[in-house]
């Protein structure tokens, strides 16, 4: 195994003294000069048409600098299907739509200001059930679309399912559902914009997409009429993203349309309760899933259809059937495979990109049904997983190439523990789920990319400016980490800028677990640039050939001792005649590919691959499920930074307990019912687990120093394996997430023959009591 | 988030306090912790002009033993009853309890017993913002003439009582002190509620509490307190019960039961003491009966004031009851007075 | 109303006029500008506001600032020691992993520092209890036991910390 000196190092985050002293600032914490406080009017209905808002009292409120309505506002439409208006103007489709907006001297003023406003409506009649929302009488979100079908076909079929199900010796056929499920990033979302008198516009926000975000507002400059201006996008410290960030807001817009009227700062930050409300959470997902094997237990087909509750406007949870595929067609080795999907228009919230980004709501659905399939075969549930598992070389039926995979050891590393030691008990069952997930980005733009400046000082400073986005998860330690390894120097003595895009080069963003792979790549190719140039200047001052010089410890080494300390080197690159500066600059897009019409193409460079093995309690009379052990083994290439790996794990594992068990946006008629942490349970230290983190290291020969993606892995299989062992400890088997103790005991009951009367938990109708 | 003006008062005694309460009456209230009361102060349910904060009164603070009570200052704090040695020992029901309040690290130490008996109802159409509530008509609670909580609505209103602490206490025949400027009395703390859910308790204007006094454990009793919650921490129940029973080793000869978080006030069964009483010691049938009995009693009462399903709700009324009544009868029998006494 | 209080604020007696309606969250944060303090849901329900009063960890969102009056308030800007060396927790929080985002982080390290000065040598269920008012969303809360783990068995010793000149991260 190669030597490194700061790969694979437990080293701490580069913020993280910030962090810990409190000096760290988010958007919660900057004040500009002049900076009004913007806040938004939100609709009272969820379907609606808008007969009159009227304004005029709180115009007159003092203190009221700007007011905004739907009518006031140049046509903008944001979002990827461009369907949402930051002011709705004629009617409002959900709770959520924005229907004014304020900015006052101070916060208090804003809000007293949006209570004076009057808006008159008249109620339309609401779609709140996707399902519901297909058939033809429903009322339309849209008008103007003619359908609450959105025009996205998600649809693919490789091989031939049909003559597979005839062929298969043993089927299941089952449905599945989720809910929507938010990301609670401690910190609430918040932006400021600034446009100056030349009317270039800076807007300081939580983003995970500062390129994008940077184009996205430079299209509301333009419907404000100003052309060519710059638009600079600077992130402060973001507490949390889990792929809320991944498209622009309209409070963002909002904040850019009130400072453009006030011509001052104005900022938008939002309280706990609108975090709640108005960003968008997790795609709900309604699953049709068959599939079989034959006598060996071989997957021989997967059928898949889902409805997606899109929500009543279209942002990232729209398309992440995309990313489902790639577990529905890849997620063990299965030769006939069909998915069809249709997203929805409601009345309900739209939904947004986050942490697995489709893949949770997919695999709950498969795995879940992979565990019902090998009970029909009567095969050992690991066994049947090893049987049909990943093997690198595999071309999946979608053209995944698997190259590095580490799927084999995953099953084993959790098989083998499976029991954590522990004697089989009543009401105490183990299950078991694994993941694929992408690993070396993903293609979903034309560019999968990402920009990498360096500069080196004279002392061997390094300053790395990058594309890529951090939100807490280390991403510019792990940048640190592979320009220092790759120059010899050590992590403090590189500074990296992420936060503003006037300094730092183009990305795609932070989604898709794409930054190690992506954003390590580009940084390792602009650190290489000038390690070449190090080592020729180093050979003809000393004397010694290139491949005889070691570069390390912040000196060149020859031989084992150190025979030039580097910065001595650097002075004398422009000391000299026809002198040099230690610059370099490089853009990697990796070797991935867009996908066809028919879906097919390798989407990812590489993929990540873990299996993860739960013990749950399940207690009999609640229906309450008690994690007891966690183990949760993943293929990551490589661990650059263990310590920021085993976080990554140990969050994402967390939150897909919450997934699994506690957590869900409760929406009645379209409304937020527990818009705050008292009802939406997320889970506190008092529920911590302990998982054990297994790291298999396939060492990904196209990764940075063999690194693949693990950003979103870590929530992907919980669900699934939980649902497998509540099985397993008590025999029902719960198909809706959240596993809410009312479901399991619910269960419990009716497998016992006991009539339950009452709502339904499961289909939320009436049971007649006898 | 800024709240809206009001007047600050701390008095430095009692009975300045109970002056100043006098004095302002309806347009006052009392802040122990505030952690009941400045949550709803922001989301605009209550605006009092006037503050009267206990923090300066010590001897609202004060925990200790007399022969028959432990007493305990109606300003306590959490913590400090939780550190007091003798309460995990011979009050463990109400140790219990005030351990599964909210957060320990953070509502316990600001938090008092009192404010914990005081706290309002809450239900889940009420205990929102205003812009949450103005999407629907104004609540009973808030003043308005209709309930959400109730199927097809209602002239009452359906809040339910969040107490942790009271359900144990009251079983455990806990009574409390109530002072005005006028007037002491010491009432049963059941007396305390009003079972009304726009006014749950039954002070009038220029009342306050000050003091709790529990009654010394005794040869051959036992306390539990059992809380459902979804989470381990930071959650108000989903049912509770806190049960007492008194035993000779071989009989019951006392119990009581009190559900909480079903009712607009602690909901105490007063059925099951007959029920259980002269039952053997670990008669399963019995604790049956008394739990059924708990489940149709909470029925009645039964809204859906909070996220989690009302007939869940309600079975989990029996189940929570069984364990409450079988822990307390466990501590009962190792109640090592019980031989002495016998 | 306005009125005058006097209380220590991270070691420093100060005295300011305040008015009687202001949260000690607010005060500190908009008033003072030690805006490493958090507001995480204003209502008690999350610990990112907590600070530590007399030694107790509150949450200061629903703490009136009028009631500092006579107190001594810790927040996390007066935890490092004067010059400037980070106390053990910080270390080790930086060290173990404990801080992703950092949002939850200065609420999370005062909650323990009350918990470590009343109870030295806590548990791990001591420790989730004392953490159980603070959510976290990003680390599921192991490192962060681990951190006070680790800080309780003295294993704080030379790290690994990466200070930067510059010491500014937004
Ligand atoms: C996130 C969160 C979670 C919570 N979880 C729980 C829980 O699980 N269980 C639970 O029981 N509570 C819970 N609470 C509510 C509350 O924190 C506790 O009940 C606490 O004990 C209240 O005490 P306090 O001193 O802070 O009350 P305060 O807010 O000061 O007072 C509460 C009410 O009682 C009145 N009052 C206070 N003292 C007196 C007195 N001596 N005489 C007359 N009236 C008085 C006040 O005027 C006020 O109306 C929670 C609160 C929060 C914010
Ligand atoms: S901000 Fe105070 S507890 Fe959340
Ligand atoms: S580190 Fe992000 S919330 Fe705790």
């Amino acid at each position: 195994m190669e030597e490194f000196t700061v790969i694979g190092k437990r080293i701490s985050k580069v913020d993280a003294v910030d962090k810990a002293t409190g000096r760290a600032l988010y958007i919660q914490d900057f004040k500009l000069p002049g900076m009004l406080y913007g806040r938004i009017l939100y609709s009272k209905y969820p379907h609606a048409r808008i007969i009159k808002v009227d304004t005029e009292k709180a115009k007159a409120l003092p203190g009221v600098v700007t007011i905004l309505t739907g009518e006031d506002i140049p046509p903008i439409r944001l979002g990827v299907y461009k369907d949402n208006p930051p002011l709705k103007s004629g009617k409002v489709r959900s709770c959520r739509d924005e229907v004014a907006a304020v900015a006052a001297l101070d916060p208090e003023i804003a809000k007293e200001a949006i209570d004076l406003i009057e808006v008159t409506y008249e109620a339309l009649p609401a779609i709140f059930d996707p399902e519901e929302a297909l058939k033809p009488e429903a009322p339309l979100v849209h008008e103007d679309h003619k359908t609450n079908v959105l025009k996205m076909p998600w649809n693919l079929h490789y091989g031939d399912v049909e003559a597979a199900r005839l062929e298969a010796a043993f089927n299941v056929q089952e449905r599945f559902t989720t809910t929507w499920v938010t990301h609670c990033c401690m910190g609430t979302s918040g932006a400021i914009a600034d446009v100056d008198n030349s009317n270039n516009l800076t807007v300081y926000t939580n983003t995970q997409i500062p390129s994008l975000a940077q184009k996205d507002f430079q299209e509301t400059l333009k419907a404000l009429g100003v052309k060519d201006r710059r638009v600079r996008v600077i992130k402060p410290s973001i507490g949390g993203g889990f792929g809320s960030k991944l498209d622009t807001y309209a409070y963002e817009h909002l904040a850019i349309l009130l400072a453009w009227h006030a011509r001052r700062p104005v900022k938008i930050l939002f309280e706990r309760e609108e975090e709640f409300l108005a960003t968008s959470p997790r795609q709900p997902t309604v699953t049709y899933i068959s599939m079989g094997c034959d006598r060996e237990g071989k997957l021989l087909y997967r059928d898949m259809s889902m409805v997606l509750d899109n929500g009543a406007y279209t942002s990232w949870g729209a398309t992440t059937p995309s990313v489902m595929m790639m577990p529905i067609t890849s997620l063990y080795r299965v030769p006939n495979v069909r998915y069809t999907a249709k997203c929805v228009y409601t009345n309900n919230t739209y939904c947004q990109a986050m942490r697995g980004y489709g893949n949770p709501q997919a695999t709950f659905a498969i795995e879940s049904a992979i565990d019902m399939l090998a009970e029909a075969a009567d095969i050992d549930r690991v066994e049947f997983r090893r049987i049909n598992s990943n093997r690198p070389g595999d071309v999946t039926p979608q053209g995944l190439r698997i190259t590095s995979c580490g799927l084999p050891e995953c099953i084993d590393a959790v098989s083998k523990n499976l029991d954590f030691g522990q004697p089989r008990e009543k009401g105490i069952g183990t299950g078991l789920a694994s993941l694929i997930h992408v690993g070396g980005g993903a293609r979903i733009y034309k560019s999968d990319g990402c920009g990498t400046m360096i500069k080196m000082d004279d002392y061997g400073k390094v300053d790395v400016f990058t594309g890529a986005s951090d939100m807490g998860q280390g991403a510019d330690t792990v940048i640190a980490q592979i320009v220092a390894e790759e120059l010899g120097v050590k992590v403090e003595d590189i500074h990296v800028f992420h936060q503003d895009t006037d300094i730092c080069p183009w990305d795609v963003g932070a989604h898709a677990s794409r930054t190690t792979f992506v954003a390590g790549n580009s940084a390792l190719g602009a650190a290489r640039k000038i390690r070449l140039r190090l080592l020729a200047m180093a050979s003809k001052a000393t004397g010694v050939s290139e491949d005889k010089l070691v570069l390390k410890d912040r000196a060149f080494f020859a031989e084992g001792s150190p025979i030039l300390p580097l910065p001595k080197l650097l002075r004398s690159s422009h000391f000299t005649p026809k002198g040099q500066m230690m610059m370099a600059d490089n853009f990697y897009d990796p070797e991935n590919e867009n996908m066809g019409r028919d879906f097919r193409g390798n989407m990812s460079a590489t993929y990540s691959f873990g299996t993860h093995g739960v013990r749950v309690k399940v207690d009999e009379a609640t229906g309450k499920v008690e994690i007891l052990d966690y183990i949760a083994a993943h293929d990551v290439g490589r661990a650059i930074n263990p310590m920021l790996l085993d976080g990554q794990v140990h969050g994402g594992v967390l939150m897909g307990v919450g997934y699994a068990l506690t957590e869900q946006v409760i929406l009645e008629n379209g409304r937020n019912m527990n818009p705050d942490f008292r009802d939406y349970k997320l889970l506190t230290a008092m529920d911590a687990i302990h998982s054990k983190p297994i790291v298999i290291e396939t060492v990904d020969e196209k990764g940075p120093f063999g690194a693949k993606g693990i950003g979103e892995p870590g929530c992907v299989p919980t669900a699934p394996a939980i649902a497998n062992a509540i099985y397993d400890a008590v025999g029902v088997r719960i198909r809706d997430l959240p596993i809410t103790p009312e479901k399991v005991l619910a269960a419990i009951k009716k497998k016992k023959g006991a009539v339950s009367c009452g709502i339904d938990v499961f289909t939320q109708k009436e049971q007649p009591c006898e | 988030m800024r709240l809206p003006p009001f007047t600050y008062n701390r008095p430095q005694d009692l009975d300045e306090a109970l002056e100043l309460l006098n004095a302002y009456g309806k347009d006052c209230k009392i802040l122990a912790g505030g952690t009941d009361l400045l949550v709803r102060m922001k989301q605009g349910l209550v605006a009092p002009m006037n503050l009267i904060s206990l923090k300066a009164l010590s001897e609202l603070a004060e925990i200790r033993e007399t022969a028959t009570d432990l007493k305990i200052g109606a300003a306590a704090k959490l913590s400090d009853i939780l550190a007091y040695q003798p309460v995990q020992g011979r009050w463990p029901g109400l140790f219990e309890s005030i351990k599964a309040i909210g957060a320990p690290s953070i509502q316990h130490f600001s938090g008092t017993i009192g404010g914990n008996l005081c706290q309002d109802n809450r239900c889940q159409f009420y205990n929102q913002s205003r812009s949450f509530r103005r999407a629907r008509q104004t609540c009973n609670k808030a003043g308005g003439s209709t309930c959400f909580a109730w199927k097809g609505g209602s002239d009452k209103c359906h809040s339910v009582c969040q107490s942790d602490t009271a359900p144990i206490l009251i079983a455990m025949g806990a009574k409390v002190v109530i002072k005005s400027r006028q007037e002491t009395r010491a009432i049963p703390l059941e007396e305390l509620y009003s079972s009304i859910g726009e006014h749950p308790l039954t002070l009038g204007d220029n009342e306050m509490l000050t003091e709790i006094l529990v009654p010394v454990r005794a040869p051959g009793d036992g306390s539990a307190f059992e809380k459902l919650a979804y989470r381990s921490a930071i959650d108000y129940a989903v049912v509770s019960a806190g049960a007492f029973v008194q035993t000779d080793g071989n009989q019951m000869l006392k119990a009581s039961l009190v559900i909480g978080a079903v009712a607009r006030g602690p909901l105490t069964i007063a059925t099951i003491e007959k029920t259980l009483e002269d039952r053997p010691v670990g008669d399963e049938q019995a604790i049956d009966e008394a739990a059924k009995e708990a489940m149709n009693a909470a029925e009645a009462f039964m809204a859906n004031n909070m996220t989690q399903p009302v007939e869940y709700r309600t079975q989990m009324v029996s189940v929570i009851t069984k364990r409450a009544l079988k822990l307390a009868t466990k501590r009962a029998l190792s109640n090592k007075e019980v031989s002495e006494a016998k | 109303m306005s009125r005058e209080i006097k209380f220590i604020l991270n070691g420093n007696p100060i005295c300011i006029a305040i008015e009687e309606h202001w949260t000690l969250l607010y005060l500190l944060r908009e008033k003072l500008g030690l805006t490493g303090t958090k507001e995480g849901c204003g209502r008690g329900e999350c610990g990112a506001c907590t600070v530590l009063v007399d030694g107790l960890a509150i949450n200061s969102c629903l703490y009136f600032a009028v009631e500092t009056d006579g107190k001594n308030i810790l927040t996390i800007e007066g935890l490092a020691a004067e010059d400037g060396s980070l106390h053990p927790l910080q270390k080790s929080f930086i060290e173990n992993g404990g801080i992703q985002c950092g949002f939850c982080t200065p609420g999370m390290i005062l909650s323990a520092k009350a918990l470590l000065d009343e109870n030295p040598r806590p548990t791990e269920t001591d420790i989730k209890q004392a953490l159980a008012g603070n959510l976290c969303r990003c680390t599921g809360y192991v490192q962060i036991i681990e951190s006070i783990e680790a800080v309780v068995d003295k294993r704080i010793e030379d790290i690994n910390v990466v200070v930067r000149e510059t010491g500014d991260s937004d």
